[in-house]
């Protein structure tokens, strides 16, 4: 409770996180859990073949992947950190405590894969190439084990299974969607990999004569990588949490799930259409085609992204399922706020303040503690541009009264009958302000 | 002091002690290579730049480039672990600070990613002749100043998570630098960072040393660079140390952190006894054990900074603890007599028991003061009693001001009516 309150002007608290997390999980994904696999397994080729050319070649790609995962790499991982910390104490701080043996034996792993790819990159020359590829295939176990590590912990958000009535670490990380999502991000990480060695590679222009070396390696992979990943990105769909659809009343809700849930199933089968496709050129022409070379990077992340977002958005209102909600309220404390009323607990959000006249102050507070985690004002999902909905006062407040049932992907509001009036006027304030009063239906009539 | 949050119901997932141990331990390593990696740039980037008549500095700046390519990563992650240890065993404290200087503690996420960045360009263009020396030292420069910049957030944050009474009046960054302690500190860990390069120099070129003898002359010549910078700024932490204690918030102090001060004073006095004895006496001690001297300066010091937060933060604590008790116990006494339906019958002595007796009893002290104090104090005076309820403030100095009461007004005026009418034998 009274956790401080941040507010990410314009693109919203929640595009901050998701920016950070895609770029990291991206790079965490494609460069290094699959990006390792990819460089170690051409490294063999190389060393089977005997060929010092397509050697050089793959340290050359190391090195990229090197550069970049330990630099934005590393920070954004640090930067998931702080950036959840700062926009949702409250929900870090309680997942702390529940996963922290998690996190730092993540942490231990880390550590190790970090030291690894320094050995086997920095030590490229030194430990010639037997040692380095035993090295590599060590460096290649442990980015995995950290993706399995950190699979738990996500996936037990989502679904805490048995967590909520034990309380107990492990029936939280062994959760239902645990193995397929683990299968998932491992073929999507091999994916990943590809589609940026492929990139890497053409930038490595001196070592055209080996890029056909790598065009049938990738072209092989991605054939056989792409079917696996669409058989459990289906499985990891069908093993979510569909309680949502029973929820008959949300037919709203549940319309705009399904939909979404089939184009989603559509989405993948055709990214994997399209990448076996491109595995089979790359396999039968082994030439070299530059919209081969960016393509499935871009669908990929764009594909991961995707991924991440049914997690986000399955979840919601909650960060912890049942019982933490996204703005770090807990839904057994709801019923006591609801009487006492969250005026007692507003002291950040005091900080941050503007209005003046006190019952717009206090609604102005409590948009900043219930409802500014997930819209900002007038950017990303901003609470003025819901002008259908938010019209006057009267309107407001029966939302207020009635959202629970009809939009459960939020937060039901928590409070008194006067906070909630509070809030009313005061998004009644300030949608008229951002739209002018001639786009809102009047409410003067109805004072 | 009222913002401090109130503490999560969730157990700890360890016991405090394996924390606190795991944030003294593993941030101490960490510093050791933050420390490594900002020495280590500023050679790498200003020997080459500026010392450009005699080979030796070129060759040092190279070859001190290659440790912080490895030195920097590992910084930063074994980093990862104190954050995890500090925001178990300070949470609400560590998260307060972070939010009120949120837009540069985000900022260190992209300024060290492009520090990052601009270390590898400097480095891997080194030999290049396509880009002109310009544009060489650019990148180097920029990752020195970013890495001089960024240990200012974090000392600013850490700094101000051990006054939550500041919290109130402090808005950002650019306010939170000028607490009394923050730039005393910056210096002090400036310095410490040449102390401690100047230590990793020695002990890193005299294991070169070992394994290339064929190259004497450099590797000597190095390895005494670092036993100077190491010695000389050593010395020179006794001003900083002494700036950096002065300037200590008196709620921070305590004749322990004194005597830490001393025995480290000692210990740091008989490194630069021996970093002379081989400088100066041509005696061989090994580095190793000169390092090994230092080690145990820097976790005094580890130690000695946790000694001033647990110091600052007692009484922060005490309020959150207080505060966290009294929701508690309404959250369950609520919840006892809640019905998803129902309406819960409120009186007098249920509040009591659900609310005040987290720090009051009738005739003895807990948190707060005896009631029986309060009812003798107030017997003529119901209103009096009522208005401090509503808005308590510091009465006692023996006592921690009292938190406002989440209660209505209305179970305010039923919990005094029942105090004020209790039948309890008076001291009259
Ligand atoms: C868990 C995140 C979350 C929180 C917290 C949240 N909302 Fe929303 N809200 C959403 C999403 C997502 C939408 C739908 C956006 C869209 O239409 O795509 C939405 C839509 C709305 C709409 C428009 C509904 C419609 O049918 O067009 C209103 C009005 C609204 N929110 C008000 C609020 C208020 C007031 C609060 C605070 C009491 C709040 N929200 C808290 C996520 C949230
Ligand atoms: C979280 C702990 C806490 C709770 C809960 C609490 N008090 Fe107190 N109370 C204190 C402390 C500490 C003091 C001493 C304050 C001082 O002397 O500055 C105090 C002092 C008092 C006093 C004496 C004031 C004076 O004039 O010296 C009264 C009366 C009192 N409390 C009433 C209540 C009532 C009634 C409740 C329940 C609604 C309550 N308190 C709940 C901590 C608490």
């Amino acid at each position: 409770m009274e956790w401080p309150i941040f507010q990410m002007p314009f693109i919203g608290n929640r595009m901050l996180i998701a920016i950070i997390g895609t770029i990291h999980v991206s790079i965490s994904h494609g460069m290094a859990v699959g990006g390792s696999f990819f460089i170690v397994l051409l490294h063999y080729i190389s060393i089977r073949t005997d060929n010092q050319r397509l050697n050089e070649l793959v340290f050359k790609v190391l090195g990229i992947f090197f550069i970049i995962t330990t630099s934005v790499g590393a920070l954004t991982g640090v930067g998931i950190w702080l950036s959840t910390a700062t926009v949702s104490p409250g929900t870090i701080g309680s997942l702390l405590h529940i996963f922290f043996w998690a996190w730092f034996t993540e942490w231990i792993v880390f550590v190790s894969e970090v030291i690894l790819i320094m050995f086997y990159y920095l030590g490229w020359d030194k430990y010639g190439s037997k040692t380095g590829f035993k090295i590599g295939v060590v460096y290649v176990a442990a980015s995995w084990l950290t993706m399995m590590l950190i699979t738990g912990i996500l996936g037990a958000m989502l679904t805490p299974g048995q967590w909520l009535a034990t309380k107990s670490f492990w029936s939280g990380f062994f959760n239902p969607t645990y193995v397929p999502q683990l299968m998932t991000r491992t073929f999507i990480a091999v994916l990943l990999s590809i589609a940026f060695g492929l990139f890497i590679t053409r930038l490595h222009k001196d070592y055209r004569d080996q890029w056909p070396e790598v065009w049938k390696f990738a072209g092989k992979s991605l054939l056989i990588a792409s079917p696996l990943f669409l058989l459990f990105v289906l499985s990891y769909y069908n093993s979510l949490p569909l309680q949502i659809s029973h929820l008959t009343s949300t037919a709203l809700m549940t319309m705009k799930y399904a939909t979404w849930a089939y184009l989603s199933k559509i989405f993948y089968i055709s990214i994997v259409i399209l990448m076996m496709i491109f595995g089979l050129i790359l396999l039968t022409k082994k030439k070299d085609y530059v919209l081969l070379s960016f393509i499935p990077a871009f669908l990929m992340v764009f594909a991961m992204g995707n991924m991440e977002r049914v997690r986000e958005f399955i979840r919601k209102p909650y960060t912890i399922h049942q019982y933490l909600y996204s703005n770090a309220l807990r839904e057994d404390e709801a019923p006591f706020l609801n009487k006492t009323g969250v005026s007692a607990h507003l002291g950040w959000a005091e900080r941050s303040a503007k209005e003046t006249d006190p019952q717009l102050r206090l609604g102005e507070k409590i948009f900043k503690l219930e409802c500014s985690t997930c819209h900002t004002y007038s950017g990303i999902n901003g609470i003025t541009k819901k002008t259908n909905i938010l019209q006057n006062p009267e309107l407001n407040e029966n939302f207020l009264k009635t959202y629970k049932r009809s939009h459960p992907f939020m937060p039901p509001f928590i409070g008194t009958d006067a906070e909630r009036t509070a809030l009313a006027l005061y998004l009644d304030k300030i949608v008229k302000e951002a739209n002018g009063k001639t786009n809102v239906q009047p409410s003067e009539g109805n004072k | 002091m009222d913002i401090i949050p109130i503490s999560l119901p969730l157990d700890l997932p360890a016991p405090m002690w394996f924390l606190k141990f795991a944030l003294i331990t593993f941030f101490l390593v960490h510093i050791l290579f933050i420390a490594f990696m900002i020495g280590g740039t500023f050679m790498t980037v200003f020997f080459r730049m500026l010392r450009k008549e005699d080979p030796f500095w070129s060759r040092m700046a190279r070859e001190m480039g290659n440790t912080v390519t490895v030195n920097k990563s590992i910084a930063v992650v074994i980093g990862i672990a104190p954050l995890l240890a500090i925001s178990l065993v300070y949470t609400n404290f560590f998260y307060a600070a972070n939010n009120i200087t949120a837009p540069l503690w985000l900022s260190i996420i992209w300024l060290v990613a492009l520090a990052f960045i601009s270390l590898y360009i400097y480095k891997y263009t080194w030999d290049s002749t396509k880009y002109s020396d310009r544009f060489k030292y650019f990148w180097g420069v920029l990752a020195f100043a970013i890495f001089m910049f960024v240990p200012l957030i974090f000392l600013s944050n850490i700094n101000l998570m051990l006054y939550p009474d500041q919290w109130k009046n402090i808005y950002g960054f650019w306010q939170a630098i000028w607490a009394p302690n923050v730039l005393p500190r910056y210096l002090h860990f400036l310095n410490a960072s040449v102390a401690l390069t100047g230590f990793f120099t020695l002990v890193y070129f005299n294991f070169k040393l070992k394994d290339h003898h064929e190259d004497a002359a450099f590797y000597t010549r190095a390895k005494n660079l670092g036993a100077k910078w190491a010695m000389y700024a050593t010395l020179l932490q006794l001003l900083f140390g002494f700036l950096n204690y002065v300037t200590l918030p008196v709620t921070a102090d305590s004749p322990m952190v004194l005597y830490l001060i001393i025995v480290a004073i000692i210990v740091a006095g008989i490194a630069v006894y021996l970093l002379s004895l081989n400088l100066y006496a041509g005696k061989n001690i090994h580095p190793i054990i000169i390092f090994f001297v230092i080690l145990v300066v820097a976790s005094i010091m580890g130690t000695l900074r946790h000694v001033v937060r647990e110091n600052a933060l007692r009484e922060p604590k005490k309020i959150m603890a207080m505060k966290t008790d009294l929701y508690r116990a309404q959250l369950a006494t609520f919840m006892k007599t809640y019905s998803p339906t129902g309406e819960v019958v409120v009186t007098g002595e249920s509040v009591f028991q659900g609310v005040c007796m987290a720090c009051h009893a009738i005739d003895h002290k807990v948190v707060g003061p005896p009631m029986q104090y309060a009812i003798d104090k107030y017997k003529n005076d119901r209103d009096a009693m009522i208005q401090f309820v509503n808005s308590p403030r510091k009465i006692n100095p023996d006592f921690p001001i009292m938190p406002k009461p989440p209660i209505s007004e209305k179970e305010i005026e039923l919990v005094v009516d029942y105090l004020l009418n209790l039948e309890v034998g008076s001291n009259e």
